[in-house]
This record gives C-alpha cells, sequence and structure tokens, in this order.
C-alpha cells in the first residue's frame, strides 16, 4: 500500500509487516524499491530515517550487534514498531490518496 | 561483546545528540547573521521610496512600515523556497519532495500552522526591527523556546529534563536581562513604539508554536522536504492571499518589484535568503534529533550572534546588560549541552514494541 509513497511512510509499513529488522535489512529493501536510496549515500538517508523514526518514538532499538566485517566495527541495530507507530501507520493509510489500483 | 556493544552504541548516540546540537549552533549563527540585511533592507531604495510613497497616501508612517514588514516578510518567504530548492537540488531530495507533495494530505494540516506561525513570527520580527532595531527585535524573540518547550511538551509529548529545564529557564533569564537593556534605552529617549514591542511578542509566539507544528510534520517527512514544504505553504499565504489584498486596497506592492534588481539590493537579498534558508534547515535538522525544545534553546544563542554582527557591521554599542544577558544566554546553552545523550534517544513515551 506505501511502495513509492515517502519514505517514512513505507519504512513504518514495513515493520508493520515484517517485524523486527535490522537496519542493513531494511536499507537493502529501501535501495530495491527507491531509486534514489540506492547509492551510499542513499542507504546513509535511510539509516538517518531509521534513526529519526526512532526519536520520534515510532519505532524502537530491540537488539544491536557489532559488525565484525568492517574496520572499525559499525553498529549494527534492529528495530520493531511500537504501539505509537502503529497507530501512525493506521493514520497514514487513512490520509494517503487512492492509487486507482 | 556486550560491553562492547553498549559503548559503542552509546558513542553512536553522543555523535547524533552532538550533531543535533551543532546544527542547533549552526542555526544560531546564520539566525543571528540574517538580522544584518534584514534590517539594512529598511533603508535601501526602492523600499525607501516605496515606504514614503505610502506614508504620503496614508498619512501614517505606522501604516508604511506595517505594510512594507508584509512585503519584505513575503519576499523573505519567497527567496528561502529558491535557496532551498538549489539545497534539495544538490542533496538530491527531488525525488522525495515529489513523494511527499504526492501526499501532502498526510501533513497538510501541520505545514500550513507551522507556515502560519513562522510568517506571523518572521513578521513581527520585521516589525521589531522596522520600530525599534535589530538588536531589540532578537532579544525579544528568546521567549520562544519557553512557549515551545510547553507546548512540544503538553501536546506532542517529549520528554524534557530537569536539567533541560533549567537551562531554558537560565536562557530565558539572559533574554529578559538583554530585553531590559533594550527597554530602559527606548523609555529614556521618551520613545515607545508599542508596534515594535508587539512585533516581539509575535515572533516569541510564533516561532515557539511553529516548532512544535514543524515536529509533528517531520514525524512524516524528511527533515529537507518538510521544511520546503512549510516555505511554499508561507510563500502561497503571502502572495496568494495576503499581498494581492494589501495591492486591492490600492497599496503599490508590484510597483516596485522590478526594481530590485539593481546590485547592492540584489546582494542583500541574496544574503537575506541564504542566511535565513540555511538557519531553517540546521534548525529543521535539529529537532528530531534533539526535541524541539532543546533545539530551540540552543537556537537562541542567535541572539548574541545577532547582538556581535550588529556591533560588527553597524558599529552599534549594545551596552552592558545586553552583553551580560548573552553571557548568561551561552550558560543556559551550555547547561542544556551538558545534558547525558542517553537520556534523549527517544523524545517521547513509545509504549510497547510489537
Amino acid at each position: 500500500m506505501m511502495e513509492g509513497r515517502p519514505v517514512k511512510f513505507r519504512l513504518l509499513e514495513i515493520f508493520a509487516e515484517k517485524g523486527h529488522l535490522w537496519n542493513y535489512e531494511i536499507t537493502d529493501i529501501m535501495a530495491n524499491e527507491y531509486k534514489d536510496r540506492k547509492s551510499k549515500y542513499g542507504q546513509q538517508a535511510t539509516n538517518w530515517d531509521l534513526i529519526e523514526l526512532a526519536a520520534s518514538g515510532f519505532i524502537k532499538e530491540t537488539d544491536a550487534s557489532i559488525d565484525e566485517n568492517k574496520r572499525n566495527g559499525n553498529l549494527l541495530i534492529e528495530y520493531g514498531l511500537t504501539s505509537i507507530g502503529r497507530g501512525e501507520l493506521e493514520r497514514l493509510k487513512n490520509t494517503i490518496s487512492p492509487r486507482g489500483e | 561483546m556486550v560491553e562492547k556493544i553498549n559503548a559503542r552504541r552509546k558513542l553512536d548516540n553522543k555523535r547524533r545528540v552532538l550533531f543535533g546540537y551543532a546544527m542547533a549552533l549552526f542555526c544560531a549563527v546564520l539566525w543571528g547573521l540574517w538580522y544584518i540585511p534584514g534590517d539594512m533592507v529598511w533603508y535601501l531604495d526602492p523600499f525607501v521610496t516605496m515606504q514614503a510613497e505610502i506614508t504620503a497616501m496614508t498619512g501614517s508612517e505606522t501604516t508604511s512600515f506595517m505594510v512594507f514588514a508584509v512585503m519584505i516578510t513575503g519576499i523573505n518567504a519567497l527567496l528561502i523556497v529558491l535557496t532551498l530548492c538549489i539545497w534539495n537540488l544538490f542533496m538530491g531530495k527531488f525525488s522525495e519532495m515529489k513523494r511527499t507533495f504526492k501526499e501532502v494530505k498526510a501533513a497538510d494540516k501541520w505545514y500550513f500552522l507551522a507556515a502560519a506561525c513562522g510568517a506571523t513570527a518572521v513578521l513581527g520580527s520585521f516589525m521589531a526591527m522596522g520600530f525599534i532595531g535589530a538588536a531589540f527585535a532578537a532579544v525579544t524573540a528568546l521567549m520562544y523556546p519557553v512557549v515551545g518547550s510547553i507546548v512540544s511538551r503538553t501536546w506532542l509529548g517529549q520528554k524534557i529534563s530537569r536539567r533541560a529545564m533549567m537551562g531554558i529557564i537560565v536562557i530565558v533569564l539572559g533574554g529578559i536581562t538583554a530585553y531590559v537593556s533594550g527597554f530602559i534605552d527606548e523609555v529614556s529617549s521618551g520613545n515607545i513604539p508599542v508596534w515594535g514591542f508587539i512585533g516581539g511578542i509575535m515572533a516569541a509566539v510564533g516561532w515557539g508554536f511553529e516548532g512544535c507544528f514543524a515536529g509533528k510534520a517531520l514525524d512524516v517527512s524528511e527533515p529537507d522536504v518538510g521544511l520546503h514544504m512549510r516555505f511554499i505553504f508561507e510563500t502561497l499565504i503571502w502572495w496568494v492571499i495576503v499581498i494581492p489584498i494589501l495591492a486591492i486596497a490600492g497599496f503599490p506592492m508590484f510597483d516596485y518589484l522590478g526594481m530590485i534588481f539593481e546590485p547592492t539590493m540584489l546582494t542583500v537579498l541574496i544574503m537575506l535568503g541564504l542566511t535565513f534558508g540555511f538557519c531553517y534547515v540546521a534548525w529543521y535538522k535539529s529537532f528530531p534529533l534533539i526535541g524541539v525544545g532543546r533545539g530551540q534553546a540552543v537556537g537562541s544563542v542567535y541572539a548574541i550572534m545577532a547582538v556581535v554582527f550588529i556591533y560588527m557591521f553597524t558599529g552599534a554599542n549594545p551596552g552592558w546588560l545586553l552583553v551580560l544577558g548573552a553571557v548568561i544566554c551561552v550558560i543556559g546553552g551550555g547547561l542544556m549541552a551538558s545534558e547525558g545523550s542517553e537520556e534523549i534517544s527517544s523524545l517521547r513515551e513509545t509504549g510497547a514494541v510489537e
């Protein structure tokens, strides 16, 4: 329903459909769906969107790990949708314009 | 391993919060700079001639000042839309912009309210600049983080710690000290420009509310894109509603626009757009990272920047009370910035994770 719509709309829907996800899984999904999220810069932008959604309280960290493949050991974070995130997604679903599908 | 993860998480969180504070400070510097071109436009042609024409037409200098304040606020909004076009193009945000435009219904109410409150604040600020002066305009708006914090706490449900609240109170005390100095100057000169004081209050209340409505819009939109939408809404308010109504009422709103392409005027207008545009980019970026209350409180260091820049560019002596107010503001900002970053990893009560 939210494919191709603003990034934060789609991110909330992905969490609602797939449950807990690691940040690299989300950046991969978004890179496949949104042309402007394919590049390294685009993937970083998705990561920022996740941080902002977490700051808004719509998603919350559920696990963390260190990426041992990277020299500096990037922090990997797993997020899950919160109840206020679910509420926001439902509100968005009621306001989006129909696509004529 | 758990310890390693916790240390790394703490570091990432700290970096994020520091970036939020850095953005709020960057906003303060540019915001302070904005008062220089904002004050200059009042004294440059063709706008001096325009004000003279309105004064001759209505017999009232106050009306002339008010109409010109509307005009320059409209130009300011339009310039920022143009600045943000370049910014978003450079940042590769046009695709997200298109998607947000299509789904504008999801947050149109918040964009509109943020634009209306921001418009009131900028108009109020220009009124304070025109009727009293730039330094005064800068300090009178200082109460806006208090409005912002109270509204974001009661309505957005954002958390504000005791230390953050103390920082806000100290910043406000600094602002009041600076305000008293401006007030004493005006009263001792036997001149009390009421519209200037009203403008200062409009700025504080307008910016306080704008931050909260913007916070709501940013929950579901990308900050740069959300900001662009907010200024497009403001531009529409001025250029589709207010300015045409004033033109129909007989004011020469469009007569002087063709004359702004003169080098000095154009430079001042470009400075106006760049300083305010990027100040807003930084301001909106800080909100999702450190919260509306903190973003606004650190951002209010702009008043000191404004006083320093005005002194540097115009040589106007700020007076010791204004300097004291500035120092108190810095202490308040430091108090807020020293807060543990863990406390602000999430800005509201989230409910259970599914």
